[in-house]
This record gives C-alpha cells, structure tokens and sequence, in this order.
C-alpha cells in the first residue's frame, strides 16, 4: 500500500535465491518474503531455485564418497590391530642394489676380527650380501609381498650375514672412527685393508643413507618422502646469520612411524621426519591475551642439548591467539613467515631440526616467498634449532657430517655453557604476516638471550618437546645424533609427561618403549 | 609462563569422540580435500592432519559445531600443501579450466546419460571458488554463514557465488535440455 514500504525485487538478485534457500533471516527475510508474495514472476524464480538445489542436492549426495585407503590412527598403541594399509613399495626396489652393498659394509665395520682375517671375512660376507640381495630381488619379482617383507629384508640382512660369520648384532649404519679399513672393504665391496679409510666410510655412509630411503617418486601414501635422508647441515653464522623457519609441518608422520613400530620394523628414515614429530603433540605455550594487538605470541627457549650437553637447544614455538570457547576456527595471521637471525658473536653454527623437504633448506632465502602459512586461532608451531655457541671448538667441513663434534672431550663435558655477555642476545626472531583482511603487513620481533640453562632445568614442554626429537634422532640414525639414546629419551620424556590430556604422552613413552624392543641394541 | 592444563581423567571419553567423528565425517572430508586437490593421496594426508588437530583441540572449542571446524581446518591445511607445492608446480586450476573448455557442450550427453550425472558435470564446469561453495552448500549442508566462516569470504560474497552457480546451471541445463528436445 505505502509507496515507500514497497521493496521490489529483481528475479535476478541474489537475496532471492538466499530466501529460496532459506538463508535469510528476520526483517530482511521478511521484506523479501513480501515482494515474492506480491510478484508472481517472483515466485516463479523462487520454484525454480528450488528446483535446482534439489538437483544439485541429489546429484551431490549421490556423487560416490572416496574410500579412505588407510585408517586414521587416533587409537591409544595398545589397541591399534597391526594393518597393512600401503600397497607394495615398487618405489623402494630402486634403493635395494645399494642395500646390498650397505649389508656388507654394515657387517664388517661391526666385526672385531683382525688384518689377516680381513679379505677372507670381507669375502664371505660379501657372499652373504650377494644371498641377500637375490632373496629381495626374489622378493620383489613377488609383487603380493606385503612391503614388510621388503622392509624386514632391509632391516635383518646386515644380521643374518653377521649371523652367519659368527659376529655380534649391534646397532646399524653407523661408522665407527677406529675401523677404517672395514670401511674401506665395504666402499670396495671386497678388498680390505685399502687407505684412505675415512673417505670410504663418508661413502659407505652416503650409500647407506640411500638404500635407507628411496630414491625418488611419491610412495603412496606417504607425504614428502621424495627427499631422502640429507639432513639439515650446520652452517656457520658469520656467514650465514639469516634462517627461514619453513613451517609446514604435517602431523601424519607420527602415525606412520607408529604403524612401522607396531608392526615391528623400523620405520625407514624418510618417515622419520622430526617437525611432524615434534608437532604431533600439544604443549601449552602461552596464548596471545584477548586484549594484546598481536594475534601471535612466540615461546623462545634455549638450554643444553640433550643428546650433546655442549651445544645448545634453542626451541621456537609460535602459538596463535585462542578464539572464545563455542567460537569457530579463523586464520588469525596470513602469509606468516618466519626468520631467525643468528648472533655470531654468541653462535658458531646452527642447524635445524628436521624440515628436510626439497628446496625448503633454512639457508639465506627470501622470506616473501612460499614459506609462509596462514595461522589458524589457536594453533602452534614447533620448531627446534641446534646451536654450537662460539666458546666451543668447531669447524665447518663443506657440508658435513664431521664438523660438529671436535671437541667432545675438551672443556668439562657436561657443564653448562658459561654464560658469555649477551648484550646482542643469541639470537632474534622476526615474525612477518598479514592481517587477515590481507591489508596490512606486519613485522614481530622476539630476541632470546641464553642464560645457559642446563637441559634439566628446562620448562617440561621444552623438555619433552627435544625427547621427542631426539627419539627421531635415534630412529633415523642421524649423523647429528651424537649421544642420543632410547633409554635418554625414555627417562626425559617420563619425567616430562605432566597432566597429559588426550593420553598422547603416555602413548609416546610405550612406543619408545617398542622401538627398544626393535632397534638393536645401543652402545 | 608455564600454566598447568587442568588435569583430565577424560582422555578415553575424547578418544571415543574423535573416533565417532572420524567415522562420521572422513569421507566427506576426503570427498570435499580431494576435489580441492585434485589428488586423493595429498588428500589424505590433509584429512589426516585434520583429525590429528582435533585430538589437539579442547573439545569445548568444537562442540556444536565440529563439522564446521573440520572443514575450515581441512581447507586451511589444503591450502598450506598447495602453497608448499605451488614451489615445484602452480595449483592446477588453468589445467582444470582448460578440460573444461576441451569438452564438448552437454546437449548430446545429456540423452543418454541420467539428470544426476549430467548435473555433476555441470558443476565440474562452474569455476573453482563457485564450485566449493556448491558442495559445502548442497554437499555437505552448510548454511551461508557456516560457509563463510569456513571460506573466509563474506556471506553476501557466498550468497552471491551460489546464486551465479544456480543461474549458470540453469541455464546450462535448460539449454541441454532444449537441445535434448530438438534432436528428439
């Protein structure tokens, strides 16, 4: 009746199909309500709106639902039945020529015998490993084996072929530095006793790490194992002072590593990824307060190493702001980058822990590209670094392994690192992201100063945090692994667990447990 | 700095919760990371990492609405692996585009096959961000504002994206359905 009340519609306004579908709500769904009464033609679009969300509904429903192709694990260990949920692993059939090579280099660094045994030895086993290596390749022209026999095979043929000369089963793929000539006969394949034995044993190394993880391509069902073993070097700070945490961590690999224990083997190095490790759990970092600007707030922490007293363990944990309980899930920060420049006047070298994704090195790169995330409310980030303070001696060997550990005897093992002048602190942590309207860039700035904490002076989530990384340590035989052990892991992370909601802990502390029982033994 | 979480004896209660939620929702989840992703492994690993965050995640923070922050989470975690992929290989949207326009139009398909197959691939050629809000509509049953806060776009921008969907299907379909009319 009244000119001005009258609300016209045009059929092809998008507040009528919001009413056809019932989204709309009070006055505005009132007002339409009226001009649809009022128009036939409007009813008309309204039908036929109908109409089709009914098709669309039906043939969406319809549409067939993927069959997960492996269960979630999410079960306490005890009552995870043992299952077979990959398919057989062509990808790994690559790798199994080397493997035999890494069976008899395995073998003979472990056996005490002397020079004069040494060709005599090297040649049995050398058989031993030529056995093997027919019996996995009879095993893969099989293709119904399930991929823990592949992977069994893997694991026993360094001991059976030690088996079988009469030697101990010991821990696997690591060099011992005062048997160069077996690790020469392993490089040679049969003769021993050649010189140069070092050289030989970084190769023998190197294949060893190649057999252990495959050599390209995408296994199915795993994610990111295209990158092998290759871990994150140290790298010195003076000159190159500027990391990139590359944050995109998964959380399957847990799960992963749990079906490979709970069904008795070793999980194979790449499953191992120590971020997704490190990051399956919670921990209870401090959250951004409601009333403070910055939805990030950052956990920075730094004491002994575990597994190396005489490095540092920095921890960097990010932790975005809670949303009200009943509230819903919201990216509170986009394009979320983070660097770490490092004090050379306080840090000799530093390495990252796990991320060992191809491409995503911590070394030097722009942090305006794609390392970045969008920060969800609530969620937290992980990541550790291993720092060499300067007072320690060290030095760098292009890329490798050896660089770390020159000193181990000098200088009071043990002690904590004497607290050096920390004017510039040991480090800084800069945050860049974008609001999430995308409209404004903005830059945080944590800086951590080392107190020298020792490692068990540590806050409890620090602690178990770095047990766990060390657990991934040991299951990858990682060269940077130093003196970590299952039974270091078990007593830190037992004496970490703490109110433990969720069980997650506690399940951690037997699975360990497991892996004690499937690793050889350690020295 | 360190506040202890108060303690709980409930850690079965949430374990039989998030199993119940992993049998009610993963393959929708599955259905939904894939069409996303274009690839069901990538796919379920995002899943995965979905339900590994709600055993993280209080469980008062996602009473209520536990599909919802299934589905903002996916996607999140969707959009990281594209992000981390896009360095070796861009998201595979143009590829998607252009089989869409290799295609031919659906007028002579659409007689032999049935309505629901023909209406799928009519949403198959709706452009991508269309396409999304249809399934999380139609699909999974969100409602505008359930969908914007899983998409991050505002409800007009939602409201307007399903209405252009609905209008180009109609005429898609009503344009089969004449060419249909005329060949027979």
């Amino acid at each position: 009746m009244n000119v001005l009340n009258e609300f016209r519609l045009d059929p092809d306004d998008p507040r009528l199909t919001a009413y056809a579908l019932d989204e709309l709500d009070g006055e505005e769904r009132a007002r339409v309500a009226a001009a649809v009464a009022a128009d036939p033609s409007l009813q008309v679009a309204v039908d036929r709106i109908r109409t089709t969300a009914g098709q669309l509904t039906a043939a969406l429903k319809a549409e067939p639902l993927p069959e997960p192709a492996r269960p979630v694990h999410l079960e306490p260990y005890h009552t995870v039945r043992p299952a077979r949920m990959f398919p057989f692993p062509y990808w790994a059939v690559a790798g199994l020529a080397a493997a035999a090579c890494f069976v008899v280099f395995v073998a003979l660094r472990q056996l005490p015998f002397s020079n004069q045994e040494l060709p005599q030895k090297a040649g049995q086993l050398a058989k031993n490993a030529g056995e093997a290596k027919k019996s996995a390749e009879s095993q893969i022209a099989g293709q119904q084996q399930a991929s823990n026999h592949v992977e069994i095979v893997f694991s026993t043929m360094g001991r059976d072929a030690l088996a079988a000369s009469g030697g101990p089963t010991d821990e696997w793929g690591v060099i011992v530095p005062n048997a160069p000539q077996t690790a020469a006969a392993a490089a040679n394949g049969t003769e021993a006793g050649a010189p140069g034995g070092a050289v030989a044993a970084e190769k023998a190394v190197a294949v060893a790490s190649t057999a252990a993880a495959p050599s390209r391509g995408r296994p199915p069902g795993y994610s990111d194992v295209a990158n092998t073993g290759q871990e994150h070097a140290f790298l010195p700070s003076a000159q190159n002072p500027l990391s990139i945490l590359p944050l995109d961590a998964g959380a399957s690999g847990y799960a992963n590593i749990r079906r490979h224990l709970l069904d008795g083997r070793r999980p194979p190095r790449a499953v191992v990824r120590l971020e997704e490790l490190v990051n399956y759990f919670a921990y209870d970092y401090t959250a951004p307060k409601p009333e403070d600007k910055e939805p990030i707030a950052a956990s920075l922490e730094v004491a002994s190493a575990p597994w190396e007293p005489l490095h540092r363990l920095v921890r960097i944990a990010l932790k975005a702001r809670e949303q009200p309980a009943g509230g819903s899930v919201a990216v509170v920060a986009r394009n979320l980058a983070v660097q770490v420049e490092f004090n050379p006047a306080q840090v000799q070298a530093y390495r990252l822990l796990g991320y060992e994704n191809p491409g995503s090195g911590p070394e030097n790169r722009d942090s305006d590209k794609s390392d970045t995330i969008d920060l969800e409310s609530g969620h937290t980030v992980t990541a550790f670094y291993e720092v060499v303070p300067t007072d320690r001696n060290w030095k760098a060997e292009s890329g490798d392994r050896k660089g770390v550990l020159l000193d181990s005897s000098a200088s009071g093992i043990l002690n904590p690192r004497s607290a050096g002048p920390v004017s510039k602190g040991l480090l800084t942590v800069r945050i860049r992201y974008r609001t999430p309207d995308g409209d404004e860039s903005r830059l945080l700035e944590f800086p951590l100063a080392d107190k020298g904490t020792a490692f068990a002076d540590a806050s409890r989530d620090f602690r178990f945090a770095a047990a766990v990384a060390e657990f991934g340590l040991v299951l990858r035989d990682s060269p940077y692994k130093s003196g970590a052990t299952l039974a270091d892991v078990l007593h830190w992370a037992g004496q970490a667990t703490g109110p433990d909601p969720g069980g997650a802990r506690s399940e951690f502390i037997s699975l360990v447990k497991r892996a004690e029982a499937i690793l050889p033994s350690q020295g | 700095m360190n506040p202890d979480p108060p303690p709980s004896d409930r850690s079965h209660e949430k374990a039989t919760f998030v199993r119940s939620v992993v049998e009610q929702f993963q393959p929708q989840l599955l259905r939904y990371a894939t069409r996303l992703l274009g690839d069901a492994d990538r796919a379920r690993d995002a899943v995965q990492d979905t339900f590994v965050r709600l055993l993280a995640q209080p469980r008062t923070t996602v009473d209520g609405h536990v599909a919802e922050w299934l589905f903002t989470v996916c996607r999140n975690r969707v959009f990281d692996i594209n992000r981390k992929e896009g360095r070796m290989k861009r998201f595979a949207e143009g590829a998607a585009e252009r089989v869409v326009a290799a295609e031919p139009r659906p007028g002579a398909e659409l007689e032999a096959e049935e309505t629901q197959a023909a209406v799928l691939r009519l949403i198959d050629r709706l452009p991508h961000n269309q396409q999304e809000v249809i399934r999380l509509k139609f699909q999974n049953g969100f409602s505008y504002k359930e969908i914007s806060r899983i998409t991050q776009l505002s409800v007009s921008n939602v409201g307007f994206l399903i209405h252009t969907a609905i209008k180009a299907l109609q005429r898609e379909y009503a344009g089969g359905q004449a060419l249909d009319q005329r060949q027979s």
